[in-house]
C-alpha cells in the first residue's frame, strides 16, 4: 500500500515518534522479563514434596510441667502421643518425627557407603517413629518399612535403622540396592539400611532437596514434633480434637498447631510477592502504554483533521483512511519492537547477573511481540476510527 | 508572573480533565510502583544503626573440615566460603579481648516460662543469651531499669532483660525492675524492661529468619553452660562430639554462636584481625582449624550484604519498578506533546500580545509539575496501601511504611518526572515562531 | 513611526524557496492610518508579521518608533510586542477559554502591571467599545462584531503606539463592519498609528493612506480623487 509515504512522514514527526518506539521498546523489555520472572517462581511453586501436602498437620508440644526433664517420661508420653493422635476421627496416620516439609530447612550431615570408597555426601537427616512413610503419603519401593521394634531407647547406641529416599540411594549406591547396606556418619555412627521409600523433596539451603533418612527413634528433647495425615476434607473436624486428646494424654503443656499448607504458603511468600507484583507491572504497563498510544494517536488524527478531509474528497475511502492509522501504527509498533528485542535480552543479561535471575525463554519474549501487536491494533481502532469519520468537507472549510 | 503562568496552566489542565486524569493517572502509577519497591528494597537494605555501623564488626572463622569448604546454597566450591557461626570455646575465647569497646557471642534458645499461676499457664518464650555489652550495642531501648555489667557476666548471674509485651503480660505494665521471674528451673531478677523495639532487620542475627522481632527475654550468656541451653537456631559441623554429655558438645567444634564486636574506629579493624589471627594460629598448634587461616571480621552493612539481607528478587522487583517509572515518564512525554501542540494557536496569540518565550516556557513547566505533584502525591498515598499488604506477607508484626527518606526520594522522583517528561513538550511549544499560527 | 528600508523575506523548504518579500521599503509616519492592499499572494501577511515582530527577516532594515528593531532578541521583541504594538485579526484571536475582561487582561498579565492598574485599564477599554455589561461572558457568547470589539479593547487596554489590523471586518458583515471601522477612525483620531491590511476598497477608503503590494514590493498606485475627498470628508 502506502508503505513509503507513510514511512517518510513518521521521520519528519522524528520526536513523536521515537517516543513511542522507545515506550513499545522498554515495554517489551520489561513485560518479557517479567513473564519470566513469573515463570520462574511458578516452577518453584510448581516443584511437588510427593507428600499429601493438603492434608498434613504439624503439631508441637511445649512441655512445662518437670516430670518431662526425665528421658524415660518423655519417649512414653510421646509414644502415647502418637497413639492418641492416630485414634482421632479422619486420622489417617500420624508420627512422630524431627521432619516438618516446606519449613526451608532441616538438619543435615555427611555419610558414606559402608564399605565403599570413603565418598562424602551431605543429605537432609530425620529421625522418626515408624509411621512416617504412611503419614507423608509415601511408598516403600524396596525392603520394609521401619518397625517399632527398631527403635533403640539406649542413649549410647550407636547404630539404628533407616530408610533412605530414592534419589539417596541413587546417588550413594549407584544404581544398586541400598537395601542390607549401611551408611556411615562422620561420628562413625552407623546406620543400617532396611528399606527405600520414594518420593521425597524439601528445599534445603544446599542443594541436598532430594537426599535424605528416617532413622527410627523418638523426637522428645525440648518438646515433641508430630505430623498428622487427615483424611480428605477433614482439616477442620480433625483441628479441635488435637489439643484435647493430647492433653488427656497429659496437660502440663501448650500446644502450637499448623497446617503443613500455611508452612508451605509462608516459604513461598517472596514467589507469590513476586508473581503479584509482575503481574500487575505487566497489566498496567499494557494499559499505560495503551492509553499514550491513543492519546498520541488521537492527536495525530485532529492535527490531520484537515489532511484527512482532503484525502477524503480526492476519493480515499473510510477503509482506505482506517487502513492508513493502523499501518502507521504497525509499522511504530514493529520499530519498537525490534528495539525491544534487544532491550529485553540486554536486561535479563543484567538481572540473570546481579538477581540470580532465570535466562530468558523466547517463546515469552514471542508472547510478549503478539500481546503489544495486539494492545497496537486494539489502542489505535477508537482513534482511527475517528479519522474515518472526518468529512471530505472539511477540505474546503477555512477554519 | 508566576502565579498567573501558574492560574493558565491550571485552567489549561482542567479544560481536558479526562485527558488530565490519564496523565495524572499514568504518574501515579509509576511512582507508586517504582516507591513501593524501593521500599521494600530499601526497609532490607538501609543501615539498621546509622552512625555506628561502620563500629560494629561481625565474627567468623573457618574451622571446617580440611577435605572441603563450607557449602554453599548453590552447591558451588568456594574455598574461602567459612561457616555463618563459630565455636562456643572460641567465642568464649575471643571474649577475653580488650581490644573492642563492647562485644557480646550471642545465640537464640527457647525455655518455658512459669508466671504466677493466677496469670497464666506456663508457656514457651524465645530466649537470647547474650552478654551485657548487647544492649547498648544494638541500641536496644529501656522502658525501665537497663541492661547488666561485665561483673553479672562473669559471674553467671541469674537476671533477665524483658520486652515490652513480656512485661504487659506477667506484670501488667508496671515498672517490674526488681520483680522475679521463673525461667525453666531458676529464678531469675528482672534488671530491665526494653520499650517497643522493633528493628525491621534483626540485625544481630542475621543466620535465621531476620525479619521477626526480637526475642522476648534475654539472659546472660554465662548461663549456657550451668543451665545447659542449647541453641534453637542453626548449628553447623563437619566433625562430631568426642562425647555425649553436654560439655562434650560445648568443646566440639560445632558451630552455633553469632559473635559480635564494637571497636573504637573502624580503623581497629586491622588490630582486631590480627588478634583472631593469632588466636587462630595458636589453636592450629593443638590440632585444630585444619584450614587454610581464614578468619573474617566484617562489618555490619558488609556482611548484610554477604548474607544476602537484600533478597536478589526485591533488587529485580526494584529495577523493574524503576523502568516502570521510565515509561509512565516517556508515556507523558507523548501525550503533554500532543496536547501541547493543539495549544499552538492559543499560545500565538499570547505570543503576539508580548509573552516571552520564558513565560510560555514556565507557564508549560508549571503545568507538568502541577501533574507531577498530584501523580506523585496519588502514587504515594496507593504505594502506602500496597506496602501495608506486602508488609503483612512478609511478617505479620511489621508495618512497612514510607519513612522521611523515601517520602523526600518519592516527592523527588515525580517533580523530576514531570520536569523530564516536560521539558521537551515545553521547550517545543515555546520555540515556536508565533506567526505560523495566526493567520488560520 | 515605522521606516522599512529594502526588507527581504524569503521562506525555504527541501526544494524550494520562495521569496515572499523582495524588497520592501516603507515609511508609515506617527499618527496615519495606512490601507495596504495587494491581491493573494502579494506579501501582504508576510509584512505585517514582520511590522509587528511576530516573524524575523532575512534583509535591509527595520526602525520602530526611532528604533532598530533589526536584530532583537526574542524578549525584547516580545516587550515591545507587548507595549507598543496592538494586532487586531481577522479571526479576532481570543482565548476561547477565557471572558471578555480576562482577555483583555492578557497584554497587562504580561507587562506586569499592579491590579488595580489593569482593572483600571481593562474597565475603561470595555467601556469604550460599548461591552460592559458583557464583560463576563465567554467569546462563544458574543457576535462576531462583539468578538473584534473584545479584541479592539484588548488593544486599547495596552495602549499602543501601532496597531496593526489584519483584515479586521473580513469576517464581518457590512453593519458590523462599518461600526468596527468607526472604532478604528476614533482611535486613530486620538494619535495611534494604524496600518491595516485589507481587501476591502471600502475599508482603505477610511485610511489616509493607501500602499499596494505586488510580488513582494510597493508598487505606486495613484489613488482616485474621489476617494481622497471621501478620505477627507470622513476626517
Amino acid at each position: 500500500m502506502e508503505f513509503g509515504p507513510i514511512v517518510r512522514a513518521l521521520t519528519r514527526n522524528k520526536v513523536r515518534v521515537l517516543l513511542i518506539v522507545l515506550q513499545i521498546a522498554i515495554t517489551l523489555a520489561v513485560i518479557t522479563n517479567a513473564i519470566n520472572m513469573i515463570a520462574a517462581e511458578r516452577v518453584k511453586m510448581q516443584k511437588q514434596s510427593g507428600f499429601d501436602d493438603e492434608n498434613l498437620l504439624w503439631v508441637r508440644s511445649r512441655p512445662f510441667a518437670e516430670a518431662f526433664n526425665e528421658r524415660s517420661f518423655r519417649i512414653t508420653t510421646t509414644q502415647s502421643d502418637v497413639r492418641a493422635l492416630a485414634a482421632i476421627p479422619g486420622v489417617r496416620g500420624a508420627a512422630n518425627t524431627s521432619f516438618l516439609p516446606w519449613q526451608g530447612g532441616g538438619s543435615s550431615g555427611e555419610v558414606k557407603a559402608g564399605g565403599g570408597d570413603g565418598t562424602l555426601y551431605r543429605m537432609q537427616m530425620y529421625t522418626s517413629s515408624p509411621g512416617i512413610t504412611d503419614t507423608l503419603g509415601v511408598r516403600m519401593v524396596s525392603g520394609r518399612n521401619l518397625r517399632d521394634s527398631d527403635i533403640d531407647l539406649d542413649p549410647n547406641a550407636t547404630t539404628s535403622a533407616i530408610i533412605i529416599s530414592r534419589e539417596l540411594e541413587k546417588l550413594v549406591f549407584k544404581g544398586q540396592s541400598a537395601v542390607g547396606r549401611q551408611l556411615i556418619e562422620r561420628d562413625n555412627s552407623v546406620d543400617n539400611i532396611v528399606g527405600v521409600f520414594d518420593p521425597f523433596y524439601n528445599p534445603y539451603g544446599w542443594p541436598i532437596h532430594e537426599y535424605t533418612y528416617f532413622a527410627a527413634g523418638v523426637v522428645s528433647r525440648g518438646g515433641a514434633n508430630f505430623l498428622v495425615r487427615v483424611e480428605p476434607g477433614k482439616m477442620k473436624q480433625v483441628i479441635p480434637m488435637i489439643e484435647k486428646r493430647l492433653l488427656v494424654v497429659n496437660d502440663g503443656r501448650n500446644f502450637d498447631l499448623k497446617t503443613v499448607s500455611e508452612i508451605k504458603d509462608r516459604y513461598f511468600t517472596e514467589s507469590r510477592i513476586v508473581i503479584g507484583a509482575m503481574t500487575a507491572v505487566i497489566v498496567l504497563l499494557i494499559i499505560v502504554t495503551g492509553l499514550g498510544i491513543v492519546g498520541v494517536t488521537s492527536f495525530s488524527v485532529t492535527e490531520r483533521r484537515k489532511q484527512i478531509g482532503t484525502r477524503r474528497a480526492l476519493g480515499a475511502t473510510k477503509q482506505a483512511i482506517l487502513r492508513h492509522f493502523l499501518l502507521e501504527n504497525w509499522i511504530i509498533t514493529n520499530s519498537g519492537v525490534i528495539l525491544g528485542l534487544a532491550l529485553a535480552y540486554g536486561l535479563n543479561y543484567v538481572l540473570v547477573t546481579n538477581t540470580g535471575g532465570v535466562k530468558l525463554d523466547w517463546r515469552f519474549v514471542a508472547g510478549g511481540v503478539v500481546l503489544l501487536w495486539a494492545q497496537g491494533i486494539f489502542a489505535t481502532l477508537a482513534p482511527a476510527t475517528r479519522a474515518a469519520a472526518v468529512s471530505p468537507v472539511v477540505a474546503t472549510r477555512s477554519i | 508572573m508566576l502565579a498567573y503562568n501558574t492560574r493558565v496552566a491550571t485552567r489549561n489542565l482542567k479544560r481536558n480533565p479526562l485527558l488530565a486524569a490519564i496523565i495524572v493517572a499514568g504518574i501515579a502509577l509509576g511512582i507508586c510502583a517504582s516507591t513501593t519497591f524501593t521500599t521494600v528494597r530499601h526497609m532490607f537494605a538501609r543501615d539498621p544503626l546509622p552512625g555506628k555501623s561502620s563500629k560494629i564488626f561481625y565474627v567468623r572463622m573457618d574451622n571446617w573440615d580440611p577435605a572441603q569448604a563450607y557449602p554453599d546454597a548453590g552447591g558451588g566450591t568456594n574455598p574461602h566460603h567459612l561457616p555463618t557461626q563459630i565455636t562456643y570455646r572460641d567465642a568464649m575465647e575471643l571474649m577475653r579481648s580488650n581490644l573492642p569497646v563492647r562485644q557480646s557471642a550471642q545465640f537464640q534458645s527457647s525455655m518455658v516460662v512459669y508466671p504466677d499461676r493466677r496469670i497464666s499457664r506456663p508457656y514457651t518464650e524465645r530466649v537470647r543469651l547474650v552478654f551485657g555489652d548487647f544492649f547498648p550495642m544494638f541500641d536496644a531501648p529501656f522502658q525501665y531499669g537497663h541492661g547488666w555489667d561485665r561483673r553479672a557476666d562473669a559471674k553467671g548471674e541469674q537476671v533477665a532483660v524483658i520486652n515490652q509485651a513480656t512485661n504487659e503480660k506477667l506484670f501488667g505494665g508496671a515498672n517490674s525492675v526488681g520483680k522475679r521471674l521463673r525461667l525453666g528451673d531458676r529464678d531469675f531478677t528482672v534488671v530491665g524492661v526494653l520499650a517497643r523495639w522493633r528493628p525491621f532487620i534483626k540485625m544481630y542475627d542475621l543466620t535465621q529468619n531476620y525479619v521477626e522481632e526480637p526475642e522476648a527475654i534475654f539472659i546472660p550468656f554465662s548461663l549456657t553452660r550451668p543451665m545447659q541451653i542449647r541453641t534453637f537456631g542453626n548449628s553447623d559441623g563437619w566433625k562430631p562430639p568426642t562425647g555425649t554429655t553436654f560439655d562434650d558438645f560445648l568443646a566440639s567444634d560445632i558451630d552455633w554462636v553469632q559473635f559480635w564486636v564494637e571497636l573504637r574506629s573502624p580503623a581497629d579493624q586491622a588490630a582486631y584481625q590480627q588478634f583472631v589471627d593469632n588466636y587462630v594460629r595458636q589453636e592450629k598448634t593443638r590440632g585444630r582449624f585444619p584450614r587454610p587461616l581464614n578468619n573474617q571480621v566484617t562489618s555490619l552493612l558488609t556482611i548484610m550484604r554477604e548474607f544476602g539481607v537484600v533478597r536478589p528478587a526485591m533488587n529485580a522487583m526494584a529495577a523493574m519498578s524503576l523502568l516502570f517509572l521510565v515509561i509512565c515518564a516517556l508515556n507523558l512525554t507523548g501525550l503533554l506533546l500532543g496536547k501541547f501542540l493543539a495549544r499552538a494557536p492559543e499560545v500565538s496569540v499570547r505570543r503576539a500580545l508580548g509573552a516571552t518565550r520564558a513565560d510560555i516556557f514556565m507557564q508549560h513547566i508549571i503545568e507538568c509539575e502541577i501533574v507531577g505533584i498530584a501523580g506523585g502525591v496519588i502514587g504515594m498515598l496507593l504505594s502506602l496501601g500496597v506496602l501495608k499488604f506486602i508488609g503483612k506477607l512478609i511478617t505479620a508484626t511489621t508495618v512497612i511504611s514510607l519513612d522521611a527518606e523515601m517520602i523526600l526520594a518519592a516527592i523527588f522522583l515525580s517533580l523530576v518526572a514531570g520536569l523530564i517528561a516536560g521539558l521537551y513538550p515545553a521547550w517545543r511549544i515555546c520555540a515556536m515562531q508565533p506567526a505560523v499560527q495566526l493567520k488560520v | 513611526m515605522l521606516q522599512m528600508n529594502d526588507i527581504k523575506k524569503v521562506y525555504r523548504t527541501d526544494l524550494v524557496e520562495t521569496h515572499a518579500l523582495e524588497g520592501l521599503s516603507l515609511t508609515v509616519g506617527d499618527g496615519e492610518f495606512v490601507a495596504v492592499m495587494g491581491p493573494s499572494g502579494s506579501g501582504k501577511t508576510t509584512f505585517l508579521n514582520i511590522a509587528g515582530l511576530l516573524d524575523v527577516f532575512d534583509g535591509g532594515s527595520y526602525r520602530l518608533d526611532g528604533g532598530d528593531v533589526s536584530r532583537l532578541s526574542d524578549r525584547d521583541m516580545s516587550h515591545i510586542r507587548n507595549r507598543n504594538i496592538g494586532f487586531i485579526f481577522q479571526s479576532f484571536n481570543l482565548i476561547p477559554d477565557l471572558d471578555v475582561f480576562d482577555n483583555v487582561d492578557v497584554p497587562l498579565r504580561y507587562r506586569g502591571l499592579p491590579a488595580a492598574e489593569r482593572k483600571r485599564r481593562i474597565e475603561k477599554a470595555v467601556e469604550l467599545v460599548g461591552l460592559s455589561s458583557r464583560a463576563h461572558h465567554l467569546p462563544s457568547q458574543l457576535s462576531g462584531g462583539q468578538q473584534q470589539r473584545v479584541a479592539i479593547a484588548r488593544v486599547l487596554a495596552a495602549e499602543p503606539k501601532l496597531i496593526l489590523a489584519d483584515e479586521p471586518t473580513g469576517n464581518l458583515d457590512s453593519v458590523m463592519a462599518r461600526e468596527i471601522m468607526d472604532l478604528l477612525d476614533d482611535i486613530n483620531r486620538q494619535g495611534t498609528t494604524i496600518v491595516m491590511v485589507t481587501h476591502s476598497p471600502e475599508c482603505a477608503a477610511r485610511a489616509t493612506r493607501e500602499i499596494h503590494l505586488l510580488d513582494g514590493k510597493v508598487v505606486d498606485v495613484e489613488r482616485p480623487p474621489a476617494l481622497i475627498e471621501t478620505a477627507a470628508a470622513g476626517k
